[in-house]
Order: structure tokens, then C-alpha cells, then sequence
């Protein structure tokens, strides 16, 4: 089921998003490598042994804490004994809010779209990994009780998904929650990628100096 | 500073990472996480449990006291011991509030590795307290001014201020 799953979300990327053929290969063999790695006897080193396997030739590994309300992010250089460190956000702080709103037709992430939900809460999605991935009919009454913006169920090929509907969209059609977590990781990363700029070992070149030479 | 800002916020290249569920999350739950890091461009390794994490992070980087280095007995206990299974195991009890979930892990330290021995989880955190008490103070206007009704609006702003102010009430012992 979980294949399934992922296999459909693997679609609903080549629709949705335009993204490469790479990067929906790896879902394969991330259900492989997450089914050990959520059990209940990790090694110790199992982080710094995931961190020398070189996955896509870049130097960092992301650390995401995605939280309800709230996100937190650490970088891991790989094959370096740093300790992962936090990811301050523009306005240096630590928690990102994970909410997501739309305003005069422009998505709005993170703390922009909290401010948002107390303005306008029928076009704002909060809590969003309570619902995400879950099935509309064993979670709708849960989300009717606890979120303000319409979540209804969306026809998926693996079966109906919860999905929210946000009045103030062009077409208004349901949107899957994966898409929304996806752009709130973006959003997040984005914060990321400027602190590796910021430490200078994103060059591309792997000297580490920040100068991309 | 902005300009920097602006031009940063365009990943170069995809990033590896790791993703921490609760422990209550299902396992279609996490698939549909993971496939909204790869939409995101990210590459999810590995996803694992909020405790699991704090686990390996405390004993990877925190408490040097699970592991002692001591020079002169540590290679002997090596070939006396190669699992490490004659030095005892040491048990920490993690413990993880979020907004949505309780989760509560036992981990087992031994030489060479951890071991998750129990967990236990439940869907009540911060996000429901904040609730009641939003609940309250709402109450509490209604009996004083009669007229207010609040709209969902005023409700939502109700409910952030009073997880403001509860965050910022310190803690007295």
C-alpha cells in the first residue's frame, strides 16, 4: 500500500510539477531504506554512515522536523565530524510556522501565511501533516472539527485522498496536501541553501571556500 | 541583504534529507511525506521517529558519559567484549510534546548502538491546550460582554494570542 502510494504521488509529480525523471527514480529506493530506518533498532552511527554515501554529489544533508504548527531545519555536512546546526530563518528564527494561505491569488508560506489565517481563515490550510496522506473518510470528521478551510475528499487512483479546497483559486479545485507540505519544504529549504551559501561549502567546487572555483 | 535573500530562495541542487514523523504517523502518512520532499526537489534518505532522532542525536553529540573513553582499559574491553555486550546498558526516556502529538520513547544505550525498547504515543499536544484555554477566555467574554459573538476570524486570533501569551508566561517551580 505504501508503494502504491508513492507510485501515485510519483504521478501526480510528472503532472503537477514539472520535475525530472531522477528524482521520482528515488522514491524506489527510499521506501526501501525508510521501512529499516522507522523500526526500532537503528544503529549509532547510522547518520554519519548515511551522510558519506554520496547521493547526489552535493555536501550537505538537510535535517527537517516537520511539525504541525511548527518547522525546524539543521545542515549535516557530510563526511565532516561538524555537528548538524540550526537554520535560522530571514528573521533569525529557528521555528518556521507551517502554514500555508493564499492571498490576492499569491501563495503565502510559513509566517506570512499565519498572519494570514487570522485575517482571512478560509483561504489559510494549517495543520496540514495531521491530514496528509490520510483518507478522507477515516479522518473527515477529525479535520471538520479542527481546520477551517474546506478539506474534502479528492478522487486518487489509490482511493479518495483528503484534499483542501481554497475558495479564492482561479479554478477552485482540491489540492492535495502533499503538494501544499511540498511547498512548504521548498520554503524551508530555501532558508537552508542560504545558510550553506552563508558557510561557504556549497560552492560546487568541495574546496569549501565559497567561491564556486 | 534582501537582494542575497531573494537570490538564495532558488535551490542550486537537490539536497539530501532526513524527515522525523511521530510515532503515531502511519505508514501512508510518511509515504506522502516523503513524496512531498521529492516534489519539493529534496532527496529523502530516511524517516524515522521524533524520538529515534533526539536519540541518536544525544548520543552521538551529547552525552559523552553513555560512551567513556578511557586510553588504558578501552582495548581490552574490546577483545573481552567485542558486541559490547558485557558493559551495561544505559536507558534513557525521551520525551516529545508537539502541537498535535505525544510521543514517548525508551532507548536503550549500549556500547556500539541504541536500542529503541518501548515506545508509546498519543494525539494530544500543545495545539489542544491552547484550545481550552482559548475556549475559556472566549467563555469568559461572553459573560462579560453579552454583544460579542466571535466569528472564526476572531477566533483564530484568539487562539494565537493565547499561545503567545502561554508561551511567554515563564516557567516557576
Amino acid at each position: 500500500m505504501a508503494e502504491q502510494t508513492t507510485t501515485v504521488a510519483a504521478d501526480a509529480v510528472a503532472s503537477a510539477v514539472s520535475s525530472d525523471d531522477g528524482n521520482a527514480m528515488q522514491v524506489d529506493e527510499l521506501t526501501t531504506s525508510a521501512a529499516p530506518a522507522s523500526g526500532s533498532s537503528p544503529e549509532l552511527g547510522a547518520t554519519t554512515e548515511e551522510a558519506a554515501e554520496p547521493v547526489t554529489g552535493d555536501s550537505f544533508i538537510l535535517g527537517i522536523d516537520f511539525g504541525s504548527e511548527e518547522s525546524v531545519l539543521t545542515i549535516t555536512k557530510k563526511r565532516d565530524s561538524v555537528l548538524p546546526f540550526l537554520v535560522h530563518n530571514p528573521t533569525s528564527h529557528v521555528a518556521n510556522s507551517s502554514a500555508f494561505a493564499i492571498r490576492d491569488g499569491q501563495r503565502l508560506l510559513g509566517d506570512d501565511a499565519l498572519a494570514q489565517t487570522s485575517l482571512n481563515p478560509q483561504q489559510a490550510v494549517i495543520l496540514s501533516k495531521r491530514f496528509v496522506g490520510r483518507h478522507g473518510a477515516e479522518a473527515e470528521a477529525e479535520a471538520a472539527a479542527m481546520v477551517h478551510c474546506r478539506l474534502e475528499q479528492a478522487l486518487a487512483s489509490n482511493g479518495p485522498r483528503l484534499a483542501a479546497v481554497l475558495p479564492s483559486l482561479e479554478a477552485p479545485m482540491p489540492v492535495f496536501l502533499e503538494l501544499i507540505v511540498a511547498a512548504l519544504l521548498k520554503h524551508y529549504a530555501s532558508f537552508a541553501y542560504r545558510d550553506m551559501v552563508r558557510y561557504g561549502a556549497n560552492d560546487g567546487d568541495g574546496d569549501g571556500d565559497g567561491d564556486g572555483e | 541583504m534582501m537582494q542575497l535573500y531573494w537570490q538564495s530562495t532558488t535551490p542550486v541542487q537537490a539536497a539530501s534529507c532526513v524527515l522525523t514523523v511521530p510515532i503515531a504517523f502511519e505508514e501512508a502518512s510518511r509515504a506522502a511525506l516523503a513524496d512531498a520532499a521529492v516534489i519539493a526537489g529534496l532527496v529523502p534518505l530516511a524517516i524515522i521517529d521524533d524520538t529515534t532522532a533526539a536519540a541518536i542525536y544525544y548520543g552521538v553529540c551529547r552525552d559523552s558519559s553513555l560512551f567513556p573513553a578511557s586510553p588504558d582499559s578501552s582495548a581490552e574491553k574490546a577483545a573481552a567484549s567485542p558486541d559490547g555486550a558485557a558493559t551495561p546498558a544505559k536507558h534513557v526516556l525521551f520525551v516529545d510534546m508537539g502541537s498535535q502529538y505525544l510521543n514517548v520513547s525508551l532507548v536503550e544505550y549500549r556500547k556500539s548502538a541504541l536500542r529503541v525498547v518501548a515506545t508509546a504515543h498519543d494525539t494530544v499536544g500543545g495545539w489542544h491546550l491552547t484550545n481550552e484555554i482559548a475556549s475559556h477566555v472566549a467563555s469568559v467574554l461572553k459573560v462579560g460582554y453579552v454583544a460579542i459573538s466571535l466569528s472564526l476570524s476572531l477566533s483564530h486570533a484568539l487562539t494565537h494570542s493565547c499561545r503567545d501569551a502561554a508561551e511567554q508566561t515563564p516557567c516557576r517551580r
